[in-house]
């Protein structure tokens, strides 16, 4: 069979990153290019093409069978409120149901914290005569005729998407299929969103403000995917545009101008699937990875390489009830911003001087403390090879403005303010990996710690010391993580129904044939897509809960043709479930069905990176030496360039590894080697005895 | 030499501190049985130095900021520091030293290392029931504490380890919800034993002398932010005063009275002049009068403050004894969490705005407004009990409208979805919807109010109403005007429709329809000043009517266009304006 190259190019607020991989050799080349948000397809382009002039002989586009791109359109749009005119249409009685939300403010104690504004205004929030059980049972037939009229209404008001979701409607999808086929008579030229098709589960809040987020988007997404689509073509690109999701799977371009808001999430997903990546790598299944950039660092736990999925998540305070990468996102970065408070304590942002103005070191007018001004001082960034020289370090600008706003405060030198803001960063930090481990029942000291981002492998060592962490592997390419990631997914499709039922009573034939419907779907989506039966994964899994409980936990459902039997076996290891999340679990207690869930997996071929030979040599090439200030004193440390490291070079620390895009610190205790794929795997210097 | 604290540890060692009171309140939540805990997370978790002063909270409403710091000293007073030997867990819930109703259960466990106590643990959690005369332990018509609940002095749980399934058997006798109490109890005592864990890992970390310093340092941090900040306000004196309409026995007004005082960097709060505790259970205990005290100084002045012992040394508040907020034994307190909180809140903002009026809002809806159904579930046959407390409006601040329809001050619970009520219980959720026109007018409006509308579906009920702000509505700022009332009502099944009172206890018929609505905030600056565009962006969405819009902004709006009719309103304005003058 041919091997192809497959093409991942991730879209980010200042860079647009993009990998290729030659199947053929497990040959890996990156490039990054500035991203274009006035029209984010330019940068996506060009960075194919500067990939292309990189690589010898160019890339011959028509072999490219696996476009993989992670977008942020969706999530533009909803967090500037620019998406597109939207309607919603509910069940009468029930228009303020985003207006009300779940009732709750958004911070304790400030005033002035408020719900972010519906993105639907409330006089385009419609309420229909109709209502449905929770039974499903028809209680008022719906009023088509002022359905009409309500439907004409919104066609003359300029709306370009419906939202439709109606109480109870994934227990009876009627009045909805019903609504929906007005609309197309009435209003053919609308796009429709409705919530029995794309989310048929309970809670109307958070169902509704899916729907909406869905509308919303999907006209931006339909334009952009549209024209990238184009352009594609142009170029000759041999593969379909496969659009990233957040739940770390890929969806074909087509599926994402329907379901466009299972991509708000997509960048961070492709930083989670590197942790998986390197967790199968390296043999460890259980990883945390830390991607910090400028202005955020992401934090996500992957257990036996498998992220830990949520359907809890909001996007700017806006719930989407879509499985995603449970992903926590603290506000440090690079760029974060040191202050002294009124109690005259030393505080590390959430302020941040991004991207723009940037550090004070950058030299583009920014002109607060950053942590990357705190690293440049400390010596643990080149002053003359930022971006691989691209760019001057103005480290003078840099320590007189930690000398002016923050040492001369607390009374001490420039290094130790220096110090003193690394250190309370990696507080913060610390604190967000605690929050997606300890507070989660996750010991992180079971963990391997995967950091990456430009900033990431600056802090890694200090985090995973003071976590107890045993080993940090950084990645061949810690800048262009999220695109790298990309290239490992899958294309996945999540499909969901509410069932409410108690264990004991519970309908199997029922249960059995929701199953079997969704599967259908999942296998004439997937298989539409091409994907022959071979290729195809299918995951039963069962929301659960003991009665009446507010939280529902997972369960898998194994095996096909379901009996009474199964469903104990099913509730048994719900039970064991609980107990392993929750530390109890009450066996003598009926439990309930609550959502039905089925993931289809449509699996692309595996790849394999080249693996690195030794060449014979053990000891690296060494660039430099340069003075680095380690914990209170100046030492000689060595610099090394990440290019010259080679599978089995071992390197110890105070080291620094220097590459294009980020710093490795590699601490005094600890040493490195570099492994077959390129990563970079730290240890502590006592323990590798 | 004895070391001095720096700035950078302290922020650091601050991190680590509050990381320990949060992953508490993690294992709290994530092991507790009942809703109340696991979801509303109605519960709190706290560090203290071996003294009992508070290093770090996670709180998680507003209510437990005062009672966290009064009540590992209160407990401490009962229980001297002696008596406390390792493994040891010690529980109360008596409201007289907890400071809160007898719901609120609290644990503290001290730190041994080498035979010397170096910090105190605590955690405080509401249980499902507590026994006494009415399911919940929240009854509107108990005329003593004894009708409550089990009162539960400072006893040792745990002893040296040793978990005492007597104590725990007695209590769990004595509530209504047994299974889920013993769950809950094992909650606590878990999230105590992850808490002794963290800080042994801290304190082995960097000694037990320097964690200590640091305990200190950190209490001292919040202190110095406060003073600071109180030291830019202006000095002066202000008096409030408000009431609450009726103690659930009786319709009078109850008043609560404050004169607020800043000098130079301290503040003192003083109650005098508030009315004698009442028959019913609407009386403060002083700690949950502290915690409305904090929260409104916390929310005005630094609402990031973190909580600690230190943050409110430079304020002293003064609760004169046998009042509404400081009740003398055996005075009923159930109630005061619920409504008497949102008062004492309301009135010493009302003072503070009259001090910094740029950094307060106009009152909030201005009660929890719990509502609860119980009866026979027709379809399982089982007794069920729906209970839920609603949000409202929003006070208006200077340059913001208030929020519509949300939990303000000293609440913040989620609401239930209809999916999920009518799933769970024989009920059906009508409506679900904000109230037009019951915002209060301003140049910025106050939030408005909401309504649930339920119907009791085939079956008799006892529904329990607990409201206010139906007399007086919340209170507008420099010209603000009033929110809008509260109300409930029911329907029969054949459509007569009767009014109930704002706390009430009833049986409905099959088929009754109850309507509540909660009362919106109230305005701030004159509704004259508002800007036309606003008021007619809030009759588009519907959300003010085109008669308020002309009646109280003096905005005339054209019904046909939807757009302002800018002539006939300047010649409204103008007229207002002359009137006012």
């Amino acid at each position: 069979m041919e091997k192809p190259f497959r093409i991942a190019i991730d879209t980010g607020g200042t860079f647009t990153d993009v990998c290729l991989l030659d199947d053929s050799q497990g040959e890996l080349s990156v490039a990054k290019v500035s991203s274009t948000p006035f029209n984010p397809a330019v940068g996506v382009i060009e960075g194919i093409k500067k990939l292309s002039e990189k690589k010898k002989g160019g890339v011959p586009f028509k072999k490219v069978k696996f476009l993989i791109h992670g977008t942020t359109v969706a999530t533009n749009a909803l967090l500037e409120h620019k998406g597109a005119k939207t309607a919603l249409l509910t069940t009468e009685g029930f228009e303020d149901v985003l207006h009300i939300g779940r009732q709750n403010r958004p911070r304790l104690y400030d005033f002035w914290a408020k719900r972010p504004e519906p993105i639907v205004p409330r006089h385009l929030c419609y309420g229909v005569p109709e209502r449905i059980l929770y039974t499903g049972d028809v209680f008022k037939a719906l009023d088509e005729s002022k359905t009409a009229a309500i439907v004409q209404e919104i066609k003359e008001q300029g709306i370009q998407s419906i939202a439709i979701s109606l109480i109870h409607s994934y227990a009876n999808p009627t009045h909805e299929q019903k609504i929906k086929s007005i609309i197309s008579s009435i209003f053919p030229e609308g796009y429709v969103t409705f919530s029995s098709e794309v989310l048929p589960e309970f809670r109307e809040y958070e169902r509704t403000s899916t729907i909406c987020i869905n509308a919303f988007v999907m006209p931006k997404v339909n334009d952009y995917v549209a024209d990238l689509e184009r352009q594609l073509k142009d170029l000759g690109v041999a593969s379909e545009l496969y659009i990233m999701q957040s739940n770390g799977g890929v969806i074909t371009a087509k599926m994402a101008r329907q379901m466009s808001a299972r991509t708000v999430l997509s960048g961070p997903a492709g930083g989670a699937l590197t942790g998986v990546f390197i967790s199968a790598a390296i043999k460890q299944p259980n990883v945390i990875t830390i991607d910090m950039g400028g202005t955020s660092s992401d934090i996500c736990l992957i257990e036996d390489e498998t992220p830990r999925l949520t359907t809890e998540s909001d996007i700017g305070g806006y719930p989407i009830k879509l499985p995603m990468i449970d992903i926590v996102t603290i506000g440090a970065g690079g760029g974060s911003i040191a202050w002294i408070d009124v109690g005259g304590a030393l505080r590390v942002g959430p302020e941040s001087a991004g991207a723009d103005p940037g550090p004070v070191c950058y030299g583009r007018g920014g002109n607060e403390p950053t942590v990357t001004d705190a690293n440049a001082i400390l010596g643990r960034i080149n002053p003359s090879y930022l971006l691989g020289g691209d760019m001057e370090v103005f480290l003078e600008e840099a320590r007189e403005v930690i000398e002016e706003k923050i040492a001369r405060s607390l009374g001490i030198n420039v290094r130790k303010a220096a110090e003193g803001i690394i250190s309370v960063i990696n507080a913060n930090m610390i604190r967000g990996i605690r929050r997606v481990s300890v507070e989660r029942g996750y010991d992180p000291r079971e963990f391997t710690l995967v950091p990456f981002g430009g900033a990431g492998p600056m802090h890694g060592v200090e985090l995973a010391q003071a976590l107890n962490m045993n080993e940090i592997v950084v990645p061949a390419n810690p800048g262009i993580a999220s695109a790298f990631g990309m290239l490992s997914a899958d294309v996945r499709h999540d499909f969901v129904q509410t069932h409410i039922s108690i264990s004991d009573e519970v309908d199997v034939e029922r249960l059995e044939s929701i199953y079997r419907e969704m599967e259908d779907q999942g296998m004439e989506q997937l298989g539409r897509e091409g994907f022959s039966s071979q290729s195809i994964v299918l995951i039963r899994l069962a929301d659960m809960r003991y009665i009446r409980q507010a939280y529902e936990l997972s369960v898998e459902v194994k095996g096909v043709g379901l009996n009474r039997e199964d469903i104990l076996s099913i509730t048994e290891d719900f039970h064991n479930l609980h107990e392993r999340t929750y530390g109890y679990a009450r066996r003598k207690e009926a439990v309930e069905f609550v959502n039905l869930r089925l993931v289809a997996l449509g699996k692309l071929p595996e790849f394999h990176i080249k693996e690195k030979k030794d060449p014979g040599t053990d000891i690296p090439e060494l660039v430099d030496y340069r003075e680095v200030f380690f914990e209170g004193t100046t030492l000689k440390t060595s610099i090394y360039h990440r290019n010259h490291l080679i599978q089995g070079r071992q390197i110890s620390g105070p080291a620094i590894v220097e590459q294009m895009d980020s710093t490795i610190v590699i601490f005094p205790n600890y040493k490195a080697v570099t492994d077959q794929y390129g990563n970079l795997l730290i240890k502590k210097k006592e323990e590798a005895k | 030499m004895k070391p001095v604290p720096d700035p950078i540890t302290l922020e650091v060692m601050r991190n680590a501190f509050q990381s320990v009171a949060e992953e508490m309140g993690a294992a709290l939540i994530r092991t507790a049985l009942s809703t109340n805990i696991k979801d509303r997370r109605d519960c709190s978790t706290a560090v203290y130095t071996s003294q009992g002063d508070l290093v770090a909270q996670a709180e998680h409403i507003p209510l437990h900021l005062g009672l966290m710091v009064s009540i590992v000293k209160k407990t401490l007073e009962k229980f001297p520091l002696d008596y406390l030997e390792p493994g040891d867990a010690i529980i109360t819930n008596d409201p007289y030293i907890s400071g809160s109703h007898l719901p609120d259960i609290c644990m503290i466990t001290p730190v041994f290392i080498e035979d010397r106590c170096l910090a105190l643990l605590a955690n405080l959690a509401h249980h499902v029931d507590i026994g006494g005369i009415a399911p919940g332990g929240m009854p509107t018509i108990s005329t003593e504490i004894f009708q409550e609940g089990i009162q539960i002095p400072p006893v040792k749980l745990r002893k040296r380890g040793k978990l005492d399934e007597e104590i725990l058997a007695l209590i769990t006798h004595n509530v209504r919800t047994s299974y889920e109490s013993y769950g809950d109890f094992q909650a606590q005592l878990a999230a105590n034993n992850v808490g002794e864990r963290r800080i042994r890992e801290v304190i082995s970390k960097y000694g037990p002398d320097m964690a200590m310093l640091y305990m200190d340092e950190i209490i001292n941090y919040s202190e110095r932010r406060m003073l600071r900040q109180i030291r830019e306000l202006s000095n002066g004196s202000y008096s409030f005063e408000d009431f609450l309409e009726g103690d659930g026995l009786s319709d009078d007004l109850l008043k609560i009275k404050v004169t607020l005082t800043i000098e130079d960097d301290r503040i003192l709060v003083d109650f005098t002049g508030t009315d004698k505790q009442a028959r019913g259970s609407v009386n403060a205990t002083r700690a949950v009068t502290l915690a409305c005290v904090y929260f409104a100084l916390k929310s005005a002045i630094d609402p990031e403050l973190p909580s600690s012992e230190g943050a409110f040394r430079p304020v002293e508040v003064i609760t004169p004894s046998g009042t509404l907020v400081k009740a003398e034994f055996p005075a009923p307190v159930s109630n005061a969490n619920i409504n008497t909180s949102q008062r004492i809140a309301d009135v010493v903002l009302g003072a503070l705005s009259k001090a910094i009026p740029k950094r307060v809002p106009a009152a909030s809806t201005g009660s929890m407004s719990i509502f609860t159904i119980g009866g026979m579930d027709p379809r399982s046959r089982e007794y069920y009990s729906y209970i839920e407390t609603y949000g409202g409006g929003q006070g208006a601040l200077v340059d913001q409208d208030g929020m519509d329809g949300v939990h303000t001050n000293m609440t913040n619970t989620r609401n239930a979805p209809a999916e999920v009520i009518e799933n769970a219980y024989p009920l059906r959720v009508e409506r679900y919807a904000l109230i037009p026109d019951s915002d209060g007018p301003g140049k910025f409006r106050g939030g408005l109010g909401m309504t649930r509308e339920i119907t009791v579906v085939g079956h008799p009920a006892t529904i329990t109403i607990g409201t206010e702000r139906r007399k007086i509505r919340p209170w507008g700022l420099l010209g603000g005007e009033p929110g809008g009332g509260s109300d409930c009502w029911i329907v029969s099944a054949q459509g007569g429709k009767k009014s109930l009172p704002s706390k009430v206890t009833t049986q409905v018929e099959p088929g009754t329809r109850i309507v509540l609505r909660t009362a919106g905030g109230g305005g701030y600056g004159s509704p004259l000043d508002r800007v036309p565009e606003r008021v007619c962006q809030d009759v588009k969405d519907g959300l003010i009517s085109v008669e308020k819009a002309r009646d109280e902004y003096s905005v005339v709006i054209n019904q046909e266009t939807g757009q302002i009719d800018k002539e006939s309103t300047a010649l409204l304005k103008s007229d207002q304006t002359i009137k006012k003058d």
